[in-house]
């Protein structure tokens, strides 16, 4: 009883401060491996430590009016690891924060001065934040609501008749491509399938280069489940090129009835809870893009990134509307895609990978535009781990997370769609990984060394501190 | 320039210094590309942590000015005053004609029974007004969705969507004349086509006569507002003359691609002809040149400067002809299929000509 009520305070105070424009709620969408969870560590990070960072584009901070900052719960989530994330980048060992396999959040509380004083009201007020983490896998669960299984049935055959998918799938495609969806259900077949498929999926995202588009995303990262079953169905290839009608014939017990309740099930007990819980009430959304990965992958996988990145912004809704209707259904009024892991680039090329980024999402941009909203690009890094070279041009010192230090010297970014000659240029590229730097105190009085993210920060929230 | 022609995406060893010295010399040797590469660095380069860069900076305190931008600061309070003014204005007239009410009552209870319900039938009239306003989204928001749907569609290699944009855009030409021609050129689709392919059926067999017939309305009204604007004597006449036959052109093109011509359409469909005009068609002005494609000067040198303007306005009568076109076709039109300003004011040129040639 007590919770509820407790609960149904916090509800009213956040509309409230809604009402009142002082709680802003930020989507960080980004596939999985785009570096959500770093970047929520060192923003939280550069706002806690407001005092000792570098946030130069970050006008409340120029201006002295950041007074303090708190980190509390949001709502019945667990609190995001900010701490650990931190400690592990700032250990003797700098490592990077584990990757996400649950879902957490947190309210950050910016206690700011108003620039001018007004007549009426306190000249100090709070600003609230809602960040939420959750494994990127998730995300592209996003695009199969009001998919119907036979429609998905259908892309999944469109993407396996392509490379890489179609060696990455082999033999089981001829397996899936035979199963009679009319035929009874034989639970072991079943059982054996649906393992096959997940080591099919995560080899797409574990294999040396990393795809993007990759449904459904439980079946890599589950989370809590109901009961295993809801994951326990595949793609039944032999579908296609039939009547929806015709399909509806088939007996209770057979394979397509089984696996479209079960995806049915998997949609409107995972997918849609996840949809309404995370984004549906979002005000301000940052998209994180890998770019650098996807373009030493290669032309293939740089298009499915593509793909899932379009396919994940048709999930939204974008639009300018009025404070009082934006209280009751929400729409995102700030579109920011970000370029990460940008110091794997020279400072000087930053420019052109921000020019491709904005080639690359230019579909899901053009979906965003037409909602009167101009979508931006920014190429950061949330935490810097790289220094350029003073001894020899065009190239960066780096740490490996063997604790090696290596030179590296990047290739010329393209800052267009590559075209056969760019992608030439880009062969050979040897892509280092890179461990957090050395030399981070870990008495949790640093500010993390990063990469524009005082643009990024502005661009969030900074027409919210007035 | 001479960091394009780099190779690059190597690391490299800075252990020892002869390997220094091949690696600077392999950069000045292959320039054309930078190889990338990692190697590995000399131990006594100190360590040190990054810094931090920062907005408007390539690296730290080293200044980009190609990223400067400033945030316009708007005009404090101009939202508060106008709603503030408003609601005076309000209070006011409330105020007026309660005070109207007692007068009349003062008078006689018949006159201010009268001016009761004639009060509350105006405000009954104008709630019903905005209802209907409100209400009547019945084609140009359908329409925007079905435009955006189409382009979605032609981008990936989709299967099984095109059905539902099909059945969208029967129950948008519902009772509408092209309902006959839509339905003959669904069942001539294919079965076996995919999204893609659909819209192409669509874009080719339903849409491209609508399009002939949109570019001969378009062509008509060049060449009225043209031959109008060239003829006529006061300056004044021939903006109104072509502000008037605009208009009625935006409303003649939006009924060949289905749109009704109600009032609440007819704003929206203005308010995106201008915005297309403005924003969006801007950048194709530019690359379209059409009026070099005839030789303009030739024209204007050889006719009188009347003649000048007479073509000046219908070119611009055809381009928010296109603009219309553009904003209410329900499937985009492909650089292949767009309509050439050419083909739009052919007729006009020749009948301005004409005219003037014979004159002189």
């Amino acid at each position: 009883m007590k919770n509820k009520s407790a609960f149904f305070d916090r509800y009213i105070n956040k509309t409230i401060n809604k009402a009142l424009d002082r709680h802003i709620c930020i989507g960080i969408t980004g596939l999985s491996r785009s570096g959500k969870t770093t970047l929520i560590t060192s923003l939280i990070n550069q706002l806690c430590q407001y005092d000792t960072a570098k946030l130069a584009g970050f006008p409340p901070i120029q201006a002295d009016r950041l007074l303090g900052v708190k980190l509390h719960p949001l709502d019945n989530l667990p609190m995001f690891p900010y701490a650990a994330g931190y400690q592990k980048i700032t250990a003797a060992q700098p490592e990077w924060p584990d990757s996400t396999s649950e879902i957490s959040g947190c309210l950050i509380e910016l206690r700011l001065k108003k620039s001018h004083k007004s007549l009426v009201g306190k000249d100090n007020y709070s600003l609230f934040i809602e960040l939420r983490d959750y494994p990127g896998e998730w995300l592209l669960d996003l695009p199969l609501r009001g998919m119907s299984f036979v429609r998905w049935c259908g892309l999944c055959s469109a993407q396996y008749l392509h490379s890489p998918r179609l060696e990455l799938l082999g033999s089981l495609l001829d397996e899936f491509k035979q199963l009679d969806p009319f035929a009874p259900v034989d639970k072991e077949k079943l059982q054996a399938l649906n393992e096959q498929y997940k080591q099919f999926l995560s080899r797409c995202k574990n294999d040396e280069k990393s795809l993007s588009l990759i449904q459904p995303g439980r079946f890599l990262i589950p989370g809590k489940l109901p009961d295993a079953d809801i994951v326990n169905f595949i793609p039944l290839l032999a579908c296609i090129g039939r009547e929806e009608s015709e399909l509806e014939q088939a007996s209770e017990h057979s394979y397509y009835k089984v696996c479209k309740r079960r995806y049915q099930r998997y949609i409107k007990e995972l997918v849609e809870p996840f949809y309404s819980d995370f984004f549906s009430g979002i005000d301000r959304q940052l998209v994180l893009v890998d770019v650098i990965s996807a373009l030493h992958s290669g032309p293939a996988y740089l298009d499915d990134m593509r793909q899932a990145l379009t396919n994940i912004t048709q999930s939204f809704s974008y639009g300018n509307q009025s404070r009082l209707r934006q209280l009751f259904s929400p729409k995102v009024d700030r579109l920011i895609f970000a370029a990460t892991k940008i110091d794997l680039v020279l400072s000087k090329e930053h420019e052109a990978v921000r020019q491709l980024l904005s080639a690359v999402v230019r579909s899901a941009y053009k979906h965003a535009r037409s909602d009167g909203i101009s979508p931006i690009c920014e190429a950061v890094a949330a935490v810097r781990a790289s220094n350029e070279s003073s001894r020899i041009d065009n190239a960066l010192e780096i740490l490996t997370p063997e604790g090696k230090r290596l030179g590296y010297v990047p290739p010329v970014m393209p800052s267009k769609l590559p075209d056969e000659k760019d992608w030439q240029a880009l062969q050979g590229w040897v892509l280092p990984e890179l461990s957090p730097p050395r030399g981070l105190s870990n008495n949790s009085n640093t500010a993390l060394p990063h990469i524009r993210l005082d643009t990024l920060l502005n661009e969030l929230i900074g027409d919210k501190c007035p | 320039m001479t960091q394009n022609k780099r190779k690059g995406g190597f690391t490299f060893d800075l252990d020892e210094a002869d390997d220094l010295d091949r690696i600077e010399g392999d950069q000045s040797a292959s320039e054309s590309a930078r190889q990338s590469k990692t190697f590995v660095i000399d131990e006594d380069v100190p360590e040190s942590v990054p810094e931090s860069i920062v907005a408007n900076e390539r690296l730290p305190e080293v200044t980009q000015f190609s990223l400067f931008k400033l945030e316009a600061l708007p005009l404090k309070g101009l939202k508060v005053f106008f709603y503030s003014a408003l609601a005076l204005v309000v209070v006011l007239s409330g105020f007026e004609l309660a005070r109207a009410f007692n007068y009349a009552l003062s008078i006689h209870w018949v006159l201010a029974s009268v001016f009761g319900v004639l009060l509350a039938w105006v405000a009954l009239l104008g709630l019903r007004l905005v209802y209907r306003y409100l209400k009547d989204t019945e084609n140009l928001s359908k329409l925007v969705a079905m435009q955006d749907k189409a382009e979605r569609l032609l981008e990936g290699n989709d299967f099984g969507q095109a059905k539902s944009f099909i059945n969208e855009l029967r129950g948008f030409y519902k009772n509408k004349p092209q309902e006959a021609h839509l339905e003959r050129c669904i069942q001539a689709m294919p079965d076996y086509s995919n999204d893609k392919e659909a819209i192409n059926h669509l874009d080719e067999i339903f849409l491209k006569p609508l399009d002939e017939e949109a570019t001969r309305r378009v062509s008509t009204y060049a060449m009225q507002t043209g031959v109008g604007v060239a003829i006529s004597p006061w300056a004044s006449l021939d903006m109104l003359l072509s502000l008037w036959r605009s208009m009625k052109m935006i409303d003649d093109v939006a009924q060949v691609y289905g749109v009704r011509p109600s009032l609440p359409n007819r704003l929206r469909l203005f308010r995106r002809v201008i915005n297309q005009l403005l924003f969006v068609g801007a950048t194709e002005l530019l690359a379209e040149n059409a009026l070099a494609e005839f030789g303009f000067q030739g024209i204007t040198t050889s006719l009188s400067a009347r003649a000048g303007q007479g073509i000046g306005a219908g070119f611009y009568t055809a381009r928010i002809g296109l603009a219309a076109m553009k904003v209410t076709r329900p499937i985009a039109f492909t650089p292949a299929n767009k309509p050439k300003m050419a083909s739009l004011t052919r007729e006009m040129l020749n009948k301005v000509k004409g005219i003037f040639i014979k004159v002189n």
